[in-house]
């Protein structure tokens, strides 16, 4: 343990430039930092909310809907191939988590069965090209004479997992359509997202931005019955929609969507007549299916349905065929330019509800990073008294290791882009305790071994030597801690559990490497006949 | 091979002698703790209760019966209220309200708006109760299996009788550490469970370092009465133990002292994982392994005809 090697020398040597070269750009401004050619290390460690202030938002998808449309697609195109195959069947209906229904004809089961496989196959798709391998969301069984369609456990995960996909894309556009703040929005699970926006402590405008699904679609309203009540039963075909707030009534619409969001290509608040109105633009093909509706409905009612209410029920007053149009609601400047918004960013796939939410307010995060960093630094220094009054020389040599560990910690925490929360600062502080540690091990021992009669030299091997089963071992089960905690934990604790980890790695490093380097060239140089650490009495310096 | 030339300075405690006295202590600590946690309860924070937080600074001092009237004219249920950094902050918790969650959102604008202007919302979390339930098993996982892997890597580098021995004494340290929670009255929440697995990584530290002592000398010491032997590893090593407690101590304390409220309860914890793992790596998982069946390993490693092992 005494020979140190040309490698062990240049690559700790390596290891600490790295560090510190790393390490550098915290010590600048945020804006300097980034204005640093990219080149040269330029990654800063991020605050974590908790510091830095701002909203934590856990989003869960509604996914029953989702299911439950799903499911509805599959009965309406099993009654459809059945009708259109005349194949008989009766009793078609929703059981559990798939739609079944008998065929009493025992000729026909075989053909019923292979429509319910086609039914299957083509609900299973939606994305992936004609190469893709399509994943089938439902499975066929048959049982006597009932035929069942049923989605399976991985056809629920897949739709989860396109849902949360398609999400993800709109949350962010919904709520950072400018992509000026750095937003963070991740999957947690399977149905849920995590968003994180910091800078920010009021979270009504972003839940207002994400509480709805802002699917949009166009119907054309029943020719007779214009002025129906909430009693009324909808003829087939018909769906009775409540009006929205303003729009007071019930309207009785075509099920079937002339038109929907999807073809929107802008949307924007502006004023008619002094009221605020949004004019929105189609694509292609929707501005030519809304040109031919309106032509052949001239004169007639027409309803735009956002999230199940109808914003609007115009009455056509002539073709549109410029590909644009306006909705006249009962809008307020800023309920509209919110629609506008939503309505760019495209309707989410499911209703997210929040249903976890924490918000720090910047004048709080500036405190605790104040108190943490005070805490934090005192504490450093009080090690620092407590090592050098205990070990003299060798206690500096430790303080200069510590000083290291910390500064690679920072720089693997710079480079990994990790997180520092609250908790994170007082891992920190925990793992200079057990950097500290492994500093007592080797001393303590070449303490003894200098009582048990050896020389500086031998007494100096054997005490990196000895003590290093017992740092390694004691080690690696804080790193287990700490994985356990990055794994298992969330939000502050997964900074904290990251922050133990790297730190107690870095610890091994600067204890056994740059302790004994330190030590090592101190003997070389001086050759001294006592160490530094036998002229006090030992016992006195612990208490 | 006489022992006092190779440790004449060091302690001769005995330790082993004195186990009695520090099991009838263990035992008093561990029925205290059973008995507050049975009566008292942990003081489970809304991370795993779910409910709502808010924390809000005023510019003047704040009347807190006046804030209790305006908010429990909401009809939320069970509201707490309580100052908090000086007289013109408030905390607020109010249980989950029931229904879905956009009840609790609404709920939060409720309280807010009773409140009235002048406010700055410093803090404003709420957590559903789908969301809590997951939180509060991932933290049980989290700790259950973060003990049982310190466990078995105890087992893999000794023994299993090690592995045991420090396992027992690592959920000690927990243990006693739930105890604190529940006579205190801290908020137990995730930053709790992370203050669990820290002082659990403490503890098997400090109790690995001896059993690397017990190792050694198990090899060195082969006719060496087993008691006797962790006398002396523990005697070795009880001036390193104490040092590196007082050095983790000195670095946790400021945080405790100035680290503000969001910190103390962890910091508490620590500081009093710190005195717990020292005790029990002294007194618990070593004087376990006596109780253990007998270990031979190192014994007989090397010359098993001249030295047989005697446990």
């Amino acid at each position: 343990m005494i020979n140190i090697t040309r490698l062990q020398f240049w690559s700790a040597l390596i290891v600490c430039v790295l560090a510190l070269l790393f390490f550098a750009p915290n010590l600048l401004s945020e804006k300097s930092a980034k204005s640093l050619p990219s080149y040269v290390p330029h990654q800063q460690f991020s605050l974590g909310l908790d510091l830095q202030g701002g909203a934590y938002l856990l989003l869960e998808a509604e996914m029953k809907d989702v299911i439950n449309d799903s499911l509805r697609g599959v009965r309406d195109s099993l009654r459809k191939s059945l009708r259109d195959q005349r194949v008989r069947y009766e009793e078609l209906r929703f059981v559990g988590r798939g739609v079944a229904f008998r065929a009493p004809d025992a000729a026909q089961l075989d053909k019923a069965k292979s429509i319910a496989e086609t039914v299957a196959r083509d609900a299973g798709g939606g994305s992936g090209g004609m190469f893709a391998q399509r994943q089938t969301l439902y499975d066929v069984r048959v049982e006597g004479n009932s035929v069942s369609v049923r989605l399976t456990d991985a056809g629920v995960a897949s739709l989860n997992q396109r849902v949360i996909d398609q999400a993800m894309e709109i949350l962010r556009k919904r709520i950072d359509p400018e992509g000026t703040r750095e937003v963070t929005i991740q999957r947690q699970g399977d149905a849920r997202v995590i968003v994180e926006v910091p800078g920010v402590s009021d979270t009504e405008e972003i839940k207002r931005r994400i509480g709805t699904t802002a699917k949009m679609t166009f119907h054309l309203v029943h020719p007779s019955i214009l002025t129906p009540t909430k009693d009324t039963v909808a003829p087939p075909g018909y769906r009775l929609v409540k009006g929205a707030r303003g729009e007071e009534g019930y309207y009785l619409v075509v099920d079937e969507p002339e038109l929907d969001g999807t073809h929107l290509t802008d949307a924007s608040q502006q004023f008619q007549d002094g009221l605020p109105i949004i004019a929105f633009r189609f694509d292609t093909t929707g501005a030519r299916i809304f040109c031919k509706i309106t032509q052949e409905n001239i004169r007639k009612p027409f309803a735009i349905i956002l999230d199940n209410e109808v914003i609007s029920a115009p009455v056509i007053q002539s073709a549109i065929c410029g590909g644009s149009g306006i909705i006249q609601g009962r809008f307020t400047v800023e309920s509209a330019t919110r629609l506008a918004l939503l309505l760019r960013a495209g309707a989410l796939p499911a209703k997210f509800n929040v249903v976890e939410e924490r918000t720090v307010g910047a004048t709080l995060g500036a405190d605790a990073i104040e108190a943490g960093i005070w805490a934090s630094m005192l504490g450093v220094a009080l090690v620092a008294a407590y090592m050098i009054s205990a070990y003299g020389l060798f206690g500096v040599f430790a303080i200069i290791a510590l000083t290291f560990n910390l500064i690679i910690l920072a720089a693997i925490m710079s480079v990994l882009g990790a997180t520092l929360t609250l908790p994170g600062i007082a891992g920190i502080v925990l793992s200079l305790g057990m950097s500290v540690d492994a500093n007592v091990l080797i001393y303590e021992r070449m303490r003894e071994e200098i009582r048990a009669g050896r020389t500086t030299l031998s007494a100096i091997d054997a005490g990196f030597r000895r003590a290093f089963t017992a740092i390694s071992d004691s080690n690696i089960t804080s790193i287990i801690a700490g994985l356990l905690l990055y794994l298992f934990g969330s939000g502050p604790v997964k900074g904290f559990g990251v922050t133990l980890a790297i730190g107690v790695g870095a610890s091994f490093f600067t204890a056994i490497m740059l302790t004994r380097i330190q030590v090592v060239y101190w003997w070389r140089w001086w050759r001294p006949k006592y160490l530094p650490i036998m002229r006090k009495t030992p016992l006195a310096a612990g208490a | 091979m006489a022992l006092a030339k190779y440790f004449p300075h060091a302690t001769k405690i005995d330790f082993v002698g004195a186990r009695y006295f520090a099991f009838t202590l263990t035992a008093l600590l561990f029925i205290g703790v059973i008995v507050s946690l049975s009566i008292r309860g942990l003081n489970l924070g809304i991370d795993f209760e779910g409910g709502i937080l808010i924390e809000a600074v005023a510019k003047h001092k704040v009347d807190i019966g006046d804030v209790r009237k305006k908010v429990s004219a909401l009809n939320l249920g069970d509201v707490q209220v309580q100052h908090v950094g000086g007289e013109n902050g408030i905390m607020l918790r109010a249980e989950r309200p029931p229904g879905d969650e956009g009840a609790q959102v609404r709920a939060i604008e409720a309280i807010k708006k009773a409140l009235g202007p002048g406010f700055e919302f410093r803090r404003q979390e709420f957590v559903g109760p789908k969301v809590s339930e997951g939180l509060f098993r991932d933290g049980m996982i989290a700790t259950g299996v973060a003990l049982l892997l310190i466990a078995i890597y105890v087992w893999i580098r000794f023994e299993w009788q090690f592995g045991v021995a420090g396992l027992v004494a690592t959920a000690h340290d927990v243990t006693m550490a739930l105890g604190v929670y529940s006579a205190t009255g801290l908020e137990f929440d995730l930053t709790a469970i992370a203050a669990l697995l820290t002082l659990a990584g403490y503890s098997i530290n400090e109790t690995i370092v001896i059993f690397d002592r017990v190792r050694e000398n198990m090899r060195r010491y082969k006719k060496t009465d087993f008691k006797e032997l962790i006398n002396i590893s523990v005697n070795q090593n009880l001036f390193r133990t104490m040092m590196t407690g007082g050095a983790t101590l000195v670095a946790v304390l400021p945080m405790l002292i100035f680290g503000g409220e969001s910190l103390f309860a962890f910091t508490l914890a620590i500081v009093f994982g710190i005195i717990t793992g020292t005790y029990s790596a002294i007194y618990v998982s070593s004087s376990l392994l006596i109780y253990m069946p007998a270990i031979r390993r190192w014994r007989d490693e090397k010359d098993v005809k001249a030295a047989p092992a005697k446990a």
